[in-house]
């Protein structure tokens, strides 16, 4: 089996380092990213080893990197896949003492849960991390992070925080 | 027990609601290696659901590393992974390596191995140890803690530093072999060697262990693969994946090991594959003592900006010290990842750089978190009193899983 | 009336009480002995909140021993006098520990063990940690990143010289903090 050719049929925003075996899959429709996480599980790969975000001005990638345990061919190899969404513009609201304070909501992908069940703690520390909502997720909620933080999301790049006067009563 | 599997799908479904079920909160504060908490919903003394409450070690390292320069990273992934500094250091600095485009000497890679070895086998004692205090027998917990200290001697021999060593830099390491080490090594492995066997007698082969964790906590090969847990916990459930076989770095590429695996995948095998790693790892510190080759321990490039103090001092004692391009270091804009067997798992690193001073993305994700399947799928149908051996069995570390 | 006699005699039993409190609290004898009693047997709650609780497991091995100083970690904090901060708290777990520290019976120590637990350390500006002496009375700090299991066997001893310097205020202690 050729690696290669068969990710090459899958999509053909595929972007190759044969020198690390790493592999990207760009995918530039939302609705295209079950469908092709579908296929590359057919391939044999297996399981979730990470969900992330990386935070740009204007956009989310939010990357799933998957790799196979039964797959004696494919066991060398690491997959990402890459879905980019734009951001929302950041509110700005101003409350009665006159602060500004910037909401700044968050981005809505598919999850991918379904195909890959081993992502389920992922997805919500990407959820917690970076505002990205999953749709699909059996189970959303914040799982490091305690509800100081909510809304926060703070491995965005214009995460500012302020530690609070009084931490415990 | 009971014999309904349950899956991770299901456990979604399952109505919790009700007066039928207690809830019972188990932690933070807890005897086991850092914090965490479980929610578990019981029928009875049967575990129903349990709802893993993660976070209080939450130190944001990858949030401290994006605003620190490359090389003040290190020290930060060393400190979540405590009793497997070695191995985070390792993975960081392959990462960072690949990105760099620096190819270490070939001493630099067994010495690398060597340092990996040992800390494995630190790691996994730690495991075993806590292990017994969660099974009740302190004895264990007195030994193995006992049994680590000579080998973290022969780390602080090498490296300097009982546990947060740093030893390991882009493009080599900081020190070299010292005199007397292989002789030291050898006599802690023949001591160890011995430890193993009276190990077995009073702790593996104990019927009291045995009644307690044998077809406890079973997870089969498919939900293994499907959960994507990692480690010895993998092997212990029947998949022969090793990230030193098939993602080959260091020098293990050169070096002849077995991956033990283990069929049944209950708290026993998780147990014995701890044992039979670290056998694994005594026979890996022969060969690499026996077979390590002669030469620099620093690549060229490094060891180009070393100023003339610097290079007399690596000439004369075999150190290398700081160039000020570590601190200066650009890595070329690109992402890399790179992924290191540590001794609770696979270490996974994914970074990002834009050429820029400090990392763009700087993602890591640790072998305990990938554990956490086994809270919310392993347990779900024993009785309570089953939960410790099970948290105990899979080794997990919360520092280590909260980052 | 009854009720009214058994008032006055409780009342009266308070006084005699506090009496002897008194002078039992005057006496060089008891405190001496109390104090002598208390500084080997800090038996520190297993409170691992961060890195240095492997140090501080090791601190407890055969190597290093602190059991023949009277360090002996336990579960629970309603048996225990000691609590050390070890490492790093991050908010949720602060709360988590001051929580604990309340539980746990007077009079009670505080080691803060380790960079992060004295100033931040090398997480000195994450958003989410928080050093111990904002929600704790420390008593005793070790520092280190982490700190060797000796340099934890040092704090151990201060906390005892403290015991008996300050053997005075050992009886009829109030939780001030």
């Amino acid at each position: 089996m050729n690696i290669k050719d068969e990710l090459s049929k899958i999509s053909t925003n595929l972007v190759i380092d044969e020198k690390r075996a790493n592999y990207k899959i760009i995918i530039d429709e939302p609705s295209k990213l079950i469908d092709v996480a579908n296929s590359i599980k057919n391939l044999g790969f297996d399981h979730v080893v990470s969900v992330t975000g990386v935070d740009y001005p204007d956009k989310i990638e939010v990357i799933w990197h998957v790799s196979s345990y039964s797959s004696e061919e494919l066991k060398g190899i690491d997959l990402a896949i890459s879905m980019t969404v734009k951001k929302p513009e950041p509110l700005k609201q101003t409350d009665a003492q006159g602060n500004i304070n910037v909401n700044r909501p968050p981005v809505t992908v598919p999850s991918l849960v379904s195909v890959w069940p081993s992502g389920i703690f992922s997805e919500r520390e990407a959820f917690e991390m970076f505002g990205i909502i999953f749709d699909g997720h059996p189970d959303l909620r914040y799982l490091m992070l305690p509800e100081d933080f909510y809304g926060t999301w703070p491995l965005r790049k214009d995460f500012t925080y302020q530690k609070p006067k009084v931490f415990i009563e | 027990m009971s014999e309904k599997v349950y899956n991770i799908d299901d456990l979604q479904n399952i109505n919790v609601e009700g007066e039928k079920y207690i809830i019972l909160q188990i932690g933070p504060s807890h005897p086991g290696s850092g914090h965490m908490r479980l929610k578990v919903w019981l029928d009875g003394d049967i575990i129903v659901k349990v709802d893993p409450d993660i976070g209080f070690v939450h130190r944001t390292s990858e949030w401290l590393s994006e605003r620190r320069e490359w090389i003040k990273a290190v020290p930060i992934v060393e400190r979540i992974m405590l009793p497997d500094t070695v191995h985070a250091n390792l993975a960081y600095v392959l990462t960072v390596e690949k990105l760099l485009g620096i190819e270490p000497p070939p001493r630099a890679q067994y010495l690398r191995s060597l340092v990996a070895e040992i800390n494995r086998i630190t790691s996994h004692l730690y495991g075993i140890g806590i292990f017994g205090i969660f099974l009740g027998s302190s004895t264990v917990y007195m030994w193995a803690f006992g049994d680590r200290e000579p080998f973290i001697d022969l780390m602080e021999m090498l490296t300097g530093a009982r546990i947060t060593t740093s030893y390991i830099i882009p493009g080599g390491v900081r020190w070299d072999l010292p005199n007397g080490f292989k002789e030291r090594a050898e006599t802690v492995l023949q001591y160890m060697e011995r430890r193993l066997k009276d190990y077995e007698d009073i702790w593996v082969k104990n019927p009291v262990v045995q009644a307690r964790t044998i077809n406890v906590g079973t997870l089969k090969k498919e939900d293994a693969i499907r959960l994507g847990v990692v480690g010895p916990n993998l092997r212990a459930s029947g998949v022969y994946y090793d990230t030193r076989k098939h993602h080959p770095y260091a020098a293990y590429s050169n070096l002849d090991f077995e991956v033990p695996t283990m069929k049944n995948g209950d708290s026993y095998d998780r147990l014995l594959i701890r044992v039979e790693e670290i056998k694994q790892s005594i026979k890996l510190i022969r060969q690499i003592l026996k077979d390590i080759p002669e030469g620099k321990i620093i690549a060229d490039q490094i060891y180009n900006q070393l100023n003339p103090v610097m290079k007399k001092n690596y000439e004369e004692k075999k150190r290398v010290m700081f160039p000020a391009f570590m601190i200066h270091m650009r890595p070329p804009a690109g992402e890399a990842s790179a992924k290191v067997e540590a001794g609770r798992g696979e270490i996974f690193f994914y970074i990002k750089s834009t050429g820029d001073k400090y990392p763009y993305r700087f993602r890591w994700v640790t072998p305990s978190f990938r554990n956490l399947p086994y809270f919310t799928h392993v347990t779900v149908g024993h009785r309570l009193a089953d939960l410790p051996t099970i948290y105990g069995s899979i080794d997990y570390f919360p520092p280590e899983a909260d980052r | 009336m009854a009720d009214a006699e058994g008032l006055i005699y409780l009342g009266n039993l308070d006084d005699v009480a506090k009496k002897a409190l008194e002078f039992l609290n005057k006496s060089e004898f008891i405190k001496k002995t109390l104090s002598w009693g208390i500084d080997f047997s800090l038996w520190p709650v297993h409170l691992m909140t961060s890195c240095c609780g492997a140090e501080f497991a090791a601190a407890a091995s055969p190597r290093f021993d602190l059991e023949r100083l009277g360090f002996l970690p336990f579960g629970g904090p309603r048996q225990t006098n000691l609590l050390v901060v070890e490492g790093t708290t991050t908010i949720k777990m602060a709360r988590v520990v001051k929580r604990v520290y309340e539980q746990m019976p007077n009079p009670k120590w505080v080691i803060a063990m380790g960079a992060c637990a004295m100033d931040g350390g090398i997480f000195f500006n994450s958003y989410n940690t928080i050093v111990a002496r904002e929600y704790l009375p420390v008593d005793a700090y070790v520092p280190g990143c982490p700190p060797r299991p000796e340099a934890l066997a040092r704090a151990v001893l201060l906390i005892q010289e403290k015991i008996k310097r300050e053997k005075d205020a050992l009886l009829g202690v109030k939780n001030e903090h």
